[in-house]
């Protein structure tokens, strides 16, 4: 890979990979530094790495530098945590898109994960598989446990205008 | 076996587990009734035991079975959930599609689930950008891989030795002109050996030596000289044509130190012979021909006109034959200056001037050379 197609995957690939870490770290500071690391690993690794791996290498280091920082900080939130309750009966949210941000956050460490990986870069299974180090059906169970705990955060479709 | 205080610790957990025999439950339980205090701690024990049959049940065994159920065929009111996720996934064949819509349909209440889980599907933030962009991107320089640099240096390395052979002025000279020494050895025949440094410049002194010499002819191009071509003219590599391998050079006949055997006899007769085949067309029609004055051809110069003059002169001062003697002497003179030799021709004759023996010179050797006769 060269300099400028390095550079190249700076601006097509550094506004994705800092979205997926913070929509799981929730720490913008901490974000930046994962991003930046990142992208740091790559240029040491410049001749080693093809230029269409790069994405790929990119989410897969920003994901195990992610998985190390939550494990040292145990920012690990659960379903059972959260009452789901009050938020479906008592609150009507007008983007659904905000609701599932905000359902987001409740997810399991590796549901989010997952999910992110799914809906905002288009991961296939086996993609996504390569990057967490799960197999295929892991990936699967994964991803369809965190739509049915996203689909009973949000409740009934009443709640959402 | 006596249950007592002391030791009944190491039945409870038997006990609780009914794994006491007959005897043994019997003794137990009567222990526990003259002992209120440890039966009512043995009870509370047994309500921390778990009870094995639980109402919850793991939902995702169809999402584990291999090869997953891509057609729906278990789906049911337990699991509907994760085949609708499937379904929104797109990972159900068209037949498990089609099984989802009919179990929707036999099942209304899980309508609004399956709408619900066909919207589950987040959109990226695009709001949300990386700020330091700047900080991670790098500068762009030129950097020559080392195979790039190689196949640059050869490729440079071979255009400097095409120039170089294109330009080379030493091949061209070699190929524009022929020195005057081949040629000449093309012309008379003996071309089958390449003439030497010294027979070169032998040539070029004969032809600018204009002193009278005794008995010394000069052998003659038959063949016009030609100029050497001029650059414009295109550059043609000369065929060297070998000389003819029998003629020895002088520092053959130097190096023998036998003596003149019969084998080195028969080779110079042949020698002989061709010198004499050689010249004695020409020196025929010279026999036949008076003296006349030729224009000479440009760049023969005075050559020709001394040859004609030694011809005429021979044939003057023999009349009315050109024999053998005289022509191996103008053969031997040739033969001296294709391979730089001085030999001489000696006749040796008896009193009546017959022609008994004649010798080859070469300094004090001598060879005689005769003719073998019918017989012998």
């Amino acid at each position: 890979m060269t300099t400028a197609e390095y550079n190249l995957c700076v601006r097509n690939y550094s506004d994705g990979v800092y979205r997926f870490v913070l929509k799981n770290l929730k720490d913008e500071e901490r974000a930046r530094d994962i991003v930046q690391d990142s992208f740091f690993r790559m240029w040491e690794k410049l001749v080693d790495i093809k230029a269409e791996k790069a994405k790929s290498y990119l989410f897969t280091t920003a994901y195990h530098t992610m998985i190390d920082d939550i494990r040292r900080n145990k920012r690990q939130t659960t379903l059972d945590e959260v009452k789901t309750e009050s938020l479906t009966t008592t609150h009507a949210y007008s983007d659904l898109q905000k609701v599932l941000s905000m359902a987001l956050d409740t997810l399991p460490e590796i549901q989010r994960l997952v999910i992110t990986l799914r809906d905002y870069e288009g991961y296939s299974y086996e993609e996504i598989g390569e990057i967490t180090g799960l197999s295929e059906s892991q990936v699967k169970v994964y991803i369809y446990r965190g739509r049915v705990n996203l689909k009973n955060y949000i409740g009934s479709l009443d709640t959402v205008i | 076996m006596n249950i007592n205080r002391d030791n009944y610790p190491n039945y409870v957990s038997s006990f609780l587990d009914h794994t006491l025999s007959t005897v043994e439950h019997a003794e137990f339980l009567l222990f526990l009734e003259l002992n209120p205090d440890i039966e009512e701690e043995i009870s509370e024990i047994g309500k921390l035991i778990l009870d094995p049959e639980t109402k919850d049940s793991y939902l995702l065994k169809e999402l584990l079975v291999q090869p997953f159920d891509a057609d729906a065929h278990h789906i049911n009111l337990t699991n509907f959930e994760f085949y609708f996720a499937a379904d929104a996934e797109g990972d159900l064949s068209e037949a498990g599609h089609q099984r989802i819509f009919e179990f929707a349909a036999h099942h209304p209440e899980t309508n609004s689930t399956y709408l619900l889980m066909q919207r589950m599907r987040l959109e990226p933030d695009t709001a949300i950008i990386y700020p330091a962009k700047s900080a991670i991107t790098k500068k762009a320089t030129l950097v020559l891989r080392p195979w790039i640099s190689g196949a640059a240096a050869i490729a440079v390395l071979f255009l400097i030795v095409e120039i170089f052979w294109a330009l080379n002025p030493l091949q061209q000279n070699q190929t524009a002109q022929q020195s005057p020494a081949t040629q000449q050895q093309q012309n008379t025949g003996n071309t089958k050996k390449p003439a030497s440094a010294t027979e070169k410049q032998r040539v070029q002194k004969v032809g600018a030596d204009t002193e009278p010499k005794k008995a010394r002819f000069v052998v003659k191009k038959t063949q016009p000289y030609t100029e050497p071509k001029t650059e414009s003219m295109p550059i043609e590599t000369p065929s060297e044509e070998p000389l003819i391998n029998r003629v020895p050079s002088k520092g053959f006949l130097n190096k023998t130190s036998e003596p003149f055997n019969g084998n080195l006899r028969n080779f110079y007769s042949s020698l002989f012979d061709e010198i004499r085949d050689s010249q004695e067309s020409f020196l025929a029609s010279l026999e036949n021909e008076p003296e006349k004055r030729i224009l000479p051809r440009a760049g023969t110069g005075q050559r020709v006109n001394q040859i004609l003059k030694s011809g005429a002169q021979i044939a003057s001062q023999v009349p009315g034959a050109m024999n053998g003697w005289t022509i191996a002497n103008l053969g031997l003179e040739g033969f001296n200056m294709l391979t730089d030799n001085n030999l001489k021709l000696k006749r040796i004759a008896n009193a009546d001037g017959r022609t008994q023996k004649v010798k080859i010179l070469d300094g004090d050797a001598g060879y005689t050379i005769g003719r073998r006769h019918a017989g012998n």
